[in-house]
């Protein structure tokens, strides 16, 4: 670890910092109508889309209505997205002729950008048309992003309203997160990435002559291996920028390219590297902000922050140190950080980020259900990798997705206040609001569902001959690729840990239901707790009150995070990564 | 072979679908175990 390193940490921290008041307050002022600079342009076009669409903005919903609105709306946008990839061979913008999406990764890509997971089963430089990134990927990578504000929003309402059978407009308030908090920022944040040499056109892909010509293996007519001199290359091309920006401020992370950010094409330089980093946390940090705004308690809403802001730290900690001492199986070879070399475990890792961008992104993006990468966690060392895995085992409620993280936090919080008040011997109460026996078990929903996908379809693939056919990784690394690709698709994270070939029937089909019950079975419960709390008076604090703005409130906080993760995947975890951690140590690999 | 193709299509939107209408169910349930 170099003090280079941590200083690159600390100054994103405090930029994560800075930015949380601002996009606070004005995520605020959007979603209570208040005035903002952009309304001059925005609020017209606003008035165009409901006219058009017959949505009367003053509607409010309860929350049965606001469920089934978000839901009728992702099933016709999810198939909408399959019948796009079905037929792109005879849509425009496809200068590559590429084909049809064939049927189990259309409706695993389909269940994937509807749930704002991304996970991808293909390279999209060689499946997906132009049109098909524009008009159906990059269409998803908004209104789902806009879609888990919405829900986010609503949660805070139900807690900020008193005696309110209603939680807000679906339809405004995805129109606005999409107007007002996605758009605006993303059209600022494309130019910046061109400006740093992210690529935006529509150009055929270059054919180029390589600077030194290869020699590449090839199976002949005979079936014996010859060897093929290769003199040109392909370089892919395509709307990049405007892509790349809203994959990382919506928190989606599905890569224009099958490298996604670690393609200088996506993410050339280091500042259009801190660009992207940045962008990961800036709403869902801002969030805390406008919980706190809209509930009428700053407090809370940092406190809040706090604890997102420490289990972060310990994540990247741990990350670093692990990728930074290097794999003590090379003995012998120098892994230190010199002026020459990064030093450290440096397989998978871009030269241009080095480890301590690489520890913070891989920790960023699974704190965040963002899973967009710029080196490849497969080659992270055990514990090192371990963080990634963890971190979505959380249910990304650090910082987390857009949206996904405050509401899947909400969630945890009801849970710590229920705790803190059996250990008073209190009725638990949030904000005001007693906490009663339907929130809990609303809840408990929320927080089975999420173990309960991951573990059942991850052990029938560890077991069956169609799961462990597509391992590439021998021994407990086999089984931590299996258990990262069903939790980050059950987390709508997306990132891949690689060395598992998921472009098969089993996992196109069983990965497309995870990332569909990871998402929508989670947020329902979600909603009716929202619902619940918004019928309720609110009662003045009392001395068993447990207060929800301290420290104490914080670490609580924490370690119901961390006890329900940790209670629910420690068996899963000891067979994967900690049991290759404790081998390594004893000299044996796979 | 292409209605093998076609069948394939019509069987992941019959799925997506009874996904979608299985969770407007649950809607109900969650509303009605109060």
């Amino acid at each position: 670890m170099t003090l280079n390193g941590w200083l690159q940490i600390a100054v994103f921290l405090l930029a994560v910092l800075a930015v949380t008041k601002p996009m606070g307050v004005y995520m605020a002022c959007v979603f209570t109508r208040e005035r903002t600079f952009l309304d001059p342009v925005l609020r017209p076009i606003e008035r165009l889309i409901y006219r058009l669409t017959q949505v009367d903005e003053d509607h409010e919903m309860h929350w049965t209505e606001y469920a089934t609105a978000m839901l009728l709306f992702s099933l016709v946008s999810m198939l909408l997205l399959y019948a796009m990839e079905r037929v792109q061979q005879w849509l425009p913008f496809n200068p590559q002729r590429l084909s049809a999406v064939p049927q189990g990764l259309a409706f695993n890509t389909a269940a994937s950008f509807t749930t704002n997971t991304n996970w991808q089963n293909y390279s999209g430089e060689v499946v997906m048309s132009y049109f098909t990134q524009m008009a159906g990927l990059a269409y998803h990578n908004f209104v789902s992003a806009a879609v888990g504000i919405a829900l986010a929003i609503a949660f805070i309402r139900g807690i900020a309203r008193r005696q309110m059978q209603t939680i807000g407009n679906f339809w405004v308030d995805m129109v606005r997160s999409c107007l007002w908090v996605l758009l605006p920022f993303c059209v600022l944040g494309a130019l910046l990435l061109v400006s740093q040499g992210v690529v935006q056109n529509l150009r055929p892909y270059d054919t180029v002559k390589v600077v030194e010509p290869a020699q590449v293996p090839h199976i002949g007519a005979d079936g014996k291996a010859v060897m093929d001199t290769v003199i040109t290359q392909t370089i892919a091309q395509g709307p990049v920028a405007s892509q790349e920006i809203i994959k990382q401020w919506g928190t989606n992370g599905g890569g224009f390219f099958n490298a996604n950010s670690s393609h200088p094409f996506e993410n050339p330089t280091p500042v259009s590297n801190f660009i992207e980093l940045f962008s990961i946390f800036a709403v869902s940090a801002g969030l805390t902000y406008t919980l706190g705004r809209m509930t009428g308690s700053q407090a809370h809403g940092w406190a809040v922050w706090a604890a997102m802001a420490l289990l972060f730290v310990a994540g990247v900690t741990v990350t670093y140190w692990a990728e930074a001492r290097g794999n003590p199986l090379l003995a012998g070879v120098d892994q230190h950080a010199t002026a020459s070399q990064p030093g450290g475990n440096m397989e998978g890792k871009e030269i241009r980020f080095g480890i301590a961008n690489t520890a913070l992104w891989a920790t960023v993006t699974t704190d965040a259900s963002c899973g967009a990468i710029n080196g490849w966690h497969d080659s992270f060392t055990p514990i090192g990798g371990m963080v990634p895995l963890v971190n979505i085992m959380l249910s990304e409620v650090i910082f987390g997705g857009v949206g996904a993280g405050m509401y899947g936090m909400l969630v945890y919080i009801v849970l710590t206040v229920f705790i803190a008040g059996l250990m008073v011997g209190r009725t638990p109460e949030y904000l005001g609001k007693k906490i009663e026996a339907y929130d809990v078990k609303m809840a408990m929903l929320v927080v089975l569902v999420f173990p309960l996908v991951i573990l059942s379809f991850a052990a029938i693939a560890s077991v069956a001959s169609f799961g462990t056919s597509s391992i590439l990784n021998p021994g407990p690394h086999g089984l931590s690729e299996i258990l990262y690709s069903y939790t980050s698709q059950a987390g709508n994270n997306g990132s891949a840990f690689a060395g598992l070939s998921t472009n098969t029937p089993w996992y196109n089909v069983t990965g497309g239901i995870t990332m569909l019950i990871g998402r929508f079975l989670m947020i329902i419960p979600m909603l009716a707790i929202a619902g619940n709390l918004a019928q309720k008076k609110c009662v003045p604090p009392s001395l068993g009150t447990f207060p929800v703005t301290t420290p104490l409130f914080t670490v609580l906080l924490i370690g119901v995070i961390i006890i329900v993760g940790a209670l629910t995947f420690f068996p899963a975890l000891s067979l994967g990564p900690i049991l290759e951690h404790l081998l390594m140590l004893a000299g044996k690999t796979f | 072979m292409s209605s093998e193709r076609g069948m394939y299509d019509f069987c992941f939107i019959i799925v997506t679908i009874v996904f979608f209408a299985l969770s407007i169910g649950y809607v109900q349930f969650c509303d009605r175990v109060k």
